[in-house]
């Protein structure tokens, strides 16, 4: 039986800038992984590596048992991958934006999958408008909708929360929820209540390398937060 | 095979969709190609033989410029929340991308000519209308905008982008600029197909070259 | 060393292709003296489009590995090809103007040499343009990749056009003996002067990255 995701050693440079190195990570089906650490400590290197976005300098990234470099496009309609930004076109309308995403992934039935979708987001209403006009939690949401769109079996997440409150934040991990509750999950956070409440496995990082890896346990927002000032050494 | 199409298809329409919902960079593009033209009459006036030896001349520094000005703005709306990173996470090769996106812009220098060829042609009574003109700009624009578009995903990731695309692109693009312009002057000097076999050849060999390695080396322009 | 060695050589070859080209080889018939530049500027172009052809490998094979070594080498490459560009566009003037009259025409040669410059240029330009080395080395690679491919397709589009320079006459044996050995030791004394400063250069890219290196690693230890 294989990992869901297995990180072989990944390194990555920028330049002279080592950000990640021999790192080693593997995640099983329905896990729900939380990664934690300082700004600038490759979270989002990584979560951009595991999309195949980015390149990783040397290592292997392995998807079900099947190496990334190798299979790239039928792994990557296994991914959703939403960061800060929902990589939407601000001057189309939230149904014309998940029209064209449909597209690049080749979706079966779009128009059904796009009605559930924004149903569940809650932007079925303004689903002509223009993104433009939107708030930051509803792009945000209707970028979770892009992420889900092809009902892919890993979800990635880098630090979603922001620019959003907390009531924003709930609402979009109850979709992801409902969605499919038996999706992998990998995200980045630095919201420890969220975090708390989403995650089943938690990984904190400290340039570049796993200082922490446990599930999460009966572990409180408090206790999170104590665990993470000792790990790092105080530093957010 | 199929994917490639459908992705290639799918972002040109895109592009094409959201220039129609704003109109910015078509009217303002269209005017600045016209303005050029304008301005060309009052630095040349000059008679109707010599206006007909320099309107392919006028025609492709008209080209060039407002090609400039749109290429400029093609990964614009990728720039914007990031999208590029959206469009790099789906399913599809980066090679479909770059060919989406040279989709786009050609439809769009397509209008451009389409408006240029025949307003330079009633100003200045010249015959450029004519179709094998048409047909050396068509061949032209291929790998005018192939060159166009790697340089453009290029630029938008520097500072001062709007300078670093027409330095690089004005110098790639002098062989489609020096084979266009011979040709058509030599249509218009009556010259028929045998006598700008040669400047059709360089084009088209220009179009491979410039199509087919731009198609290869632009995933390391978008992925880091 | 290899620096050492290259200084040591290239003077000597250099001094060798000077009295060659100055004592030993006779007075063009035609030309009068004003010829033996041309002992300068035939090796210097056949340079400057070696330097960039080292740019172009060395761009793809930074692409392929993201080596930095590899756009270091592609850079300083790049900038002794500008350098002997420069050179051939000077050497050319100096010539032209005594023999066509004119410092400047746009044949062939010349302009091809004109738009290779520029693209070189721009080259550096851009890259003094992008803050993130990372991304500087890859744009710059895929800028020696399409400027090296726009070279020859330059200079045969302008070579449609007719043309007054000098045909190459190396190969259909136009040349005389002494003419020909002249010819060929100042290229091999150019060749070596390339390395010379492909060498320095790449040291002194190389020095800079470690020293920004060792910047970084301090900054990083204060936090």
């Amino acid at each position: 039986m294989s990992h869901v995701i297995e990180c072989q050693k990944i390194s990555k440079r920028f330049g002279g800038n080592q950000v990640l190195k021999d790192f080693d990570l593997t995640v099983d089906a329905g896990e729900s992984v939380a990664i934690l650490g300082p700004n600038g400590t490759g979270k989002s290197t990584l979560i951009r590596i595991l999309a195949s976005v980015m390149r990783q300098s040397e290592g292997k990234v392995l998807i079900n048992g099947s190496e990334m470099k190798d299979e790239a496009f039928a792994l990557r309609s296994q991914i959703g991958l939403l960061s800060h930004t929902g990589y939407l076109y601000t001057s189309l309308s939230a149904e014309e934006n998940l029209k064209f995403y449909a597209e690049m992934y080749s979706l079966k039935d779009p128009e059904k999958r796009i009605a559930e979708l924004l149903e569940k987001v809650g932007l079925r209403t303004r689903r002509f408008d223009r993104v433009a006009t939107f708030s930051r939690g509803m792009s945000q949401r209707l970028g979770l909708a892009r992420a889900l769109l092809h009902s892919p079996k890993i979800l990635l997440l880098d630090e979603p929360e922001t620019g959003l409150d907390q009531e924003g934040l709930d609402l979009l991990w109850s979709i992801i929820k409902t969605d499919d509750p038996d999706r992998t999950v990998v995200f980045t956070s630095h919201n420890f209540k969220s975090t708390v409440q989403a995650c089943s496995r938690l990984i904190i990082l400290k340039k570049g390398k796993i200082v922490y890896d446990a599930p999460k346990g009966d572990l409180t927002e408090d206790g999170l937060q104590a665990l993470y000032h000792d790990v790092t050494g105080g530093k957010s | 095979m199929k994917t490639f199409w459908k992705a290639a298809f799918a972002i040109a329409k895109k592009d094409i969709l959201l220039e129609l919902r704003s109109k910015e960079i078509i009217s303002s593009v269209l005017l600045f190609a016209v303005l050029t033209l304008v301005i060309f009459h009052f630095a040349f006036t000059a008679d109707h033989e010599t206006m007909t030896q320099i309107a392919p001349g006028m025609l492709w520094v008209a080209f060039s410029f407002s090609g400039i000005l749109s290429l400029n703005r093609a990964f614009i709306p990728e720039k914007e929340d990031n999208c590029m990173e959206g469009l790099l996470s789906c399913p599809v090769g980066r090679e479909a991308i770059y060919m989406g996106k040279c989709l786009g812009s050609f439809i769009f220098m397509l209008i451009v000519e389409a408006v240029v060829i025949p307003v330079c042609a009633m100003l200045f009574n010249v015959d450029v209308f004519n179709p094998m003109i048409i047909f050396i700009t068509l061949l032209a624009t291929i790998g005018f905008v192939s060159v166009g578009i790697i340089f453009s995903a290029l630029s938008v990731n520097t500072r001062a982008r709007e300078m670093v695309l027409p330095i690089l692109f004005l110098p790639i693009i002098v062989p489609i600029i020096i084979c266009a312009v011979s040709s058509s002057s030599a249509i218009l000097a009556g010259g028929t197909f045998e006598d700008i076999k040669q400047f059709l050849l360089i084009i088209v060999a220009f179009d491979v070259i410039f199509f087919t390695v731009p198609l290869m080396i632009f995933k390391y322009v978008v992925e880091e | 060393m290899r620096t050492k060695i290259a200084l040591a050589l290239g003077g000597v070859l250099m001094v060798v292709a000077l009295v060659m080209v100055f004592i030993v080889v006779p007075t063009e018939a035609t030309m009068g003296n004003i010829q033996r530049i041309f002992y300068f500027h035939v090796p210097v172009a056949w340079n400057a489009f070696f330097s960039f052809g080292v740019t172009f490998g060395f761009s793809i094979a930074y692409l392929k590995t993201r080596n930095p070594k590899y756009d270091f080498i592609a850079e300083s490459s790049a900038r002794i090809g500008i350098v002997f560009t420069t050179l051939i566009l000077l050497t050319g003037m100096i010539w032209a103007k005594p023999i066509w009259g004119v410092w400047w025409t746009w044949d062939a040669r010349l302009t091809s040499s004109f738009v290779m410059w520029l693209v070189y240029i721009a080259y550096f330009i851009v890259r003094s343009f992008i803050t993130e080395e990372e991304r500087r080395y890859r744009f710059g690679s895929i800028i020696g990749i399409l400027g090296f491919l726009s070279v020859p397709i330059v200079a045969i589009s302008i070579q449609l056009a007719p043309t007054t320079h000098p045909k190459a006459m190396i190969f259909n044996d136009g040349l005389h003996g002494t003419m020909l050995a002249t010819l060929l030791i100042s290229i091999f004394a150019m060749f070596v002067v390339y390395f010379l400063f492909v060498f320095l250069q790449y040291d002194n890219c190389k020095d800079a990255y470690e020293i920004a290196q060792l910047k970084k690693k301090l900054l990083k230890e204060s936090e």
